[in-house]
C-alpha cells in the first residue's frame, strides 16, 4: 500500500517543487507548456489502459480528443443574443447556464455554460466511442487498428470540411472555462499558476482512478483480455462488454483533455483531429512501456513539453514517427523499463517479507524462550 | 437428475462431422471420461459444452437448464470451469494474478467500483486473495505466486490452469487431456488431485488419450470415433467391449 502512494507523493511534490522554481527564477513561461503538456498526457493515460493494458489499439483517439474541442469550441461560441427571448434561452439563462460578456466592438454577447458544454462533449464523445465500439471492437490486432485510423481520419475531414468547424482555420475566440470563485481556465497569465494547479490536480486524480483499477478484479479481467481472450472468456468475463466499456472510458478522457485544452488556448484547428496526433498519442503509450501508467505519464510530459517549446522544430512529427520505429526495433517493452531492471525481482522480495513477517516474529519467539 | 445432459448434439467444419448425434450425462459427483483415437471430436465436443463454438444441433442442458447457444462467459457464471488442451495462460500477470481472474464471476467489483476503491471491493479483494493463496497451496505451487506465470514450466503452467479453474468454485469441471506432456509420476499426482477434487463436490469432466489414467479414476466413461459415439460404460466394462478394443488396438492407424 505505501510503496503504492510513492509515486503519487513524489509526483505531487515535484508538481509543487516545478512551480515554485519557475515563479522564483521568473521562468512562469514554462508552466504553459507544462500545463498542455499535462493535458495531452491524460488522453495517454486513456490510451494507456486501452492500449498497455487490454492490449486493443487505437489510432483513433485523435478523433476523441477533437469531438471534445469542436464540441466545446462551437457550444461556447455560438452567441445566442439574437435568441434571447426564447423561452429556452431564458430558462438557461434564469439556472445560470448562460454566461454574457461583450465582444470587441461593445456589444453584449450571450454564450452557453462551458459547464454545459463539457457534458455535452463527454455525452457525444461517449456515445460516438459506443457506436463506433460495437462493431470495430470485434476486431483484431491490424484490423483494429486500420478500423480505428479510419475513424480518426472521418473527424478529420468533417473538421476540416465543415463551416461550422471553421474549416481549415478551425474555431477561435473560446471563452475561458469558469470554475468556482472567479477563478478560470484560460490562457490569461493571471490564472497560470491556478490552471497548472488545476490540470495537475486532475492528471493525478484521473491516475489514482485508472491505478486503482489495474490492480483490481476488473483491471485483472481487461489485462486478461490482453493474455488470452478465449480463456478470459471461459473464466466469465464478458470480454466484448468489458472492451466496449473500456474504448468510451478511454475515449472520454481524451474528450477531458480536448475541452480543457480548448478553453485554455482559446481555440482548436483541424490538426488536433489529425492522424499524426494520434500516431502521436500511440508512440507515447510504446516509449512507456505500454502497460505502464508512470512511464506513459512520464514520456507524455517529457515527449509533448519539447515538443511544444518547439524543440523538435519543424520535424516534429518525424520526430514522434522516428520515436516509434526506434521503441519498437529496440526497446519493445518501452524504455523506462531498462532503466529498472530489478523491479520485479524488488517487488518479490518486499512480498516475501511481508509473508514471510508473521511465522519470522514467531520464530524470534520461540528463539528467544529458551 | 444428471448434472450434465447432452442429447443428439452435432458440430460439423465444413464436410467434415466432428461430433455426430452425441448423447451423454454426467451424472451428479462423477468423474467421467470421453476418450477416442486422436480426431475422434473430443475437444470440439468439449468447446461446445463450455460455449466456446456454436452447435449446429443438439441440446445441452447443466443443472437442468439448456445452456444451448449460451456464451461462455455466461456458462462459466453458471458454474462451469475448463482448461484447455494447449495450457491458455494469461501472459504478463503473475500466477496469482491468474489465479484471481478465476474468482472473476465469484466477486462483483465492476470497473467504476475498482476504480473508485469502494469499501465492498476492498473486502472481496481480501476474500479472493485468500481463496487463492488457499488452491497455490493445494496445487502446491505456492512459492510461485509472484513469478510471470507464462515463464513457468509446462506442467506448473498446467497446475496454474486447474487453480484457475477452481478458483471459479465450478459445479462442473471439464478438464482437456490434463495429462498430455506429463511424466508418469505427475500424471498418477494428477489422478490423485483429480480425486480430491472430486472430494470437493465438484463433478469432473476429463477427456484424455492416458488410458491408464482414465481407467484408475473416472467412474463411467464414454468413447468417441469419428465424432460418433461407440461405446459407454464403467472402465471395466469399455475396456472388454470389442468395437472399443478394435478402434483402440485392432486398427493400425488408430492411436495406441
Amino acid at each position: 500500500m505505501k510503496g503504492k502512494r510513492a509515486p503519487f507523493l513524489i509526483l505531487a511534490g515535484l508538481v509543487i517543487a516545478v512551480q515554485l522554481v519557475t515563479t522564483l527564477t521568473g521562468t512562469e513561461f514554462y508552466l504553459t507548456q507544462l500545463i498542455m503538456a499535462a493535458l495531452y498526457s491524460i488522453v495517454v493515460i486513456g490510451l494507456c489502459l486501452l492500449m498497455g493494458y487490454a492490449g486493443q489499439i487505437s489510432l483513433g483517439h485523435a478523433g476523441f480528443f477533437a469531438i471534445g474541442g469542436y464540441t466545446a469550441a462551437t457550444l461556447t461560441t455560438l452567441n445566442l443574443f439574437p435568441y434571447r427571448a426564447t423561452f429556452i434561452v431564458r430558462l438557461l439563462e434564469k439556472s445560470g447556464l448562460i454566461l454574457s460578456d461583450t465582444n470587441s466592438w461593445g456589444a453584449e454577447i450571450l454564450y452557453l455554460s462551458p459547464w454545459l458544454s463539457l457534458v455535452a462533449a463527454l455525452l457525444i464523445s461517449g456515445s460516438v466511442a459506443f457506436l463506433i465500439g460495437i462493431p470495430v471492437l470485434r476486431l483484431k490486432g491490424h484490423y483494429l487498428a486500420m478500423a480505428t485510423l479510419g475513424f480518426g481520419t472521418i473527424v478529420y475531414r468533417i473538421a476540416l470540411g465543415s463551416a461550422i468547424f471553421g474549416e481549415a482555420d478551425g474555431i477561435s475566440d473560446v471563452p475561458g472555462f469558469p470554475l468556482l470563485g472567479g477563478l478560470i481556465i484560460d490562457g490569461s497569465r493571471s490564472q497560470r499558476v491556478f490552471c497548472y494547479y488545476f490540470v495537475w490536480v486532475l492528471v493525478l486524480g484521473l491516475l489514482t482512478l485508472v491505478s486503482n483499477l489495474v490492480d483490481s478484479r476488473s483491471g485483472r479481467a481487461l489485462r486478461a483480455i490482453h493474455g488470452n481472450e478465449e480463456a478470459a472468456e471461459a473464466m466469465g468475463v464478458d470480454t466484448s462488454r468489458l472492451k466496449l466499456y473500456l474504448f468510451v472510458l478511454s475515449a472520454l478522457f481524451a474528450t477531458i483533455a480536448g475541452v480543457f485544452l480548448t478553453h485554455y488556448n482559446g481555440g482548436l484547428g483541424p490538426s488536433e483531429a489529425g492522424v499524426m496526433k494520434s500516431v502521436r498519442y500511440v508512440a507515447i503509450v510504446a516509449v512507456g512501456g505500454m502497460a505502464s501508467l508512470w512511464g506513459t505519464l512520464s514520456a507524455g510530459i517529457l515527449l509533448n513539453f519539447l515538443s511544444l517549446r518547439g524543440y523538435f522544430g519543424s520535424l516534429d512529427d518525424a520526430v514522434f514517427g522516428s520515436v516509434l520505429i526506434a521503441v519498437m526495433l529496440f526497446a519493445p517493452q518501452g524504455i523506462l523499463r531498462h532503466f529498472r531492471p530489478n523491479r520485479s525481482a524488488e517487488e518479490k522480495a518486499q512480498k516475501k517479507k511481508s509473508e514471510k513477517s508473521q511465522p519470522q516474529t514467531e520464530k524470534e519467539k520461540s528463539h528467544g524462550a529458551p | 437428475m444428471a448434472l450434465l445432459e447432452v442429447d443428439g448434439l452435432c458440430k460439423s467444419f465444413g464436410g467434415l462431422q466432428a461430433v455426430n448425434a452425441v448423447s451423454f450425462e454426467v451424472p451428479n459427483g462423477a468423474i467421467k471420461a470421453v476418450i477416442g483415437p486422436n480426431g475422434a471430436g473430443k475437444t470440439t465436443l468439449f468447446n461446445l459444452i463450455a460455449g466456446s463454438l456454436p452447435a449446429d444441433s443438439g441440446t445441452i442442458a447443466f443443472d437442468g437448464r439448456s445452456i444451448y447457444g449460451t456464451p461462455s462467459h455466461r456458462i462459466a457464471d453458471l458454474g462451469i470451469a475448463r482448461t484447455f488442451q494447449n495450457v491458455k495462460i494469461f501472459r504478463q500477470m503473475t500466477v496469482l494474478e491468474n489465479i484471481l481472474v478465476g474468482a472473476h464471476t465469484r466477486s462483483r467489483g465492476g470497473v467504476t467500483a475498482c476504480m473508485l476503491r469502494l469499501p465492498f471491493t476492498r473486502s472481496e479483494e481480501t476474500r479472493v486473495r485468500d481463496r487463492a493463496y488457499e488452491l497455490l497451496d493445494m496445487l502446491d505451487i505456492a512459492e510461485l505466486a509472484d513469478e510471470d506465470a507464462s515463464m513457468l514450466a509446462f506442467g506448473q503452467q498446467r497446475a496454474v490452469e486447474l487453480a484457475r479453474a477452481l478458483a471459479l468454485e465450478p459445479k462442473l469441471l471439464l478438464l482437456d487431456e490434463p495429462a498430455a506432456g506429463l511424466n508418469i509420476r505427475e500424471t498418477a499426482g494428477l489422478g490423485e488431485m483429480i480425486r480430491s477434487i472430486r472430494d470437493l463436490d465438484i463433478t469432473v469432466l476429463i477427456v484424455e488419450h492416458d488410458m491408464s489414467l482414465i481407467m484408475d479414476i473416472s467412474d463411467e466413461i464414454t468413447v468417441l470415433n469419428f465424432g460418433s459415439k461407440i461405446a459407454e460404460g464403467p472402465p471395466q466394462e469399455v475396456q472388454r467391449d470389442p468395437e472399443v478394443i478394435r478402434v483402440y488396438l485392432g486398427d493400425e492407424d488408430a492411436e495406441s
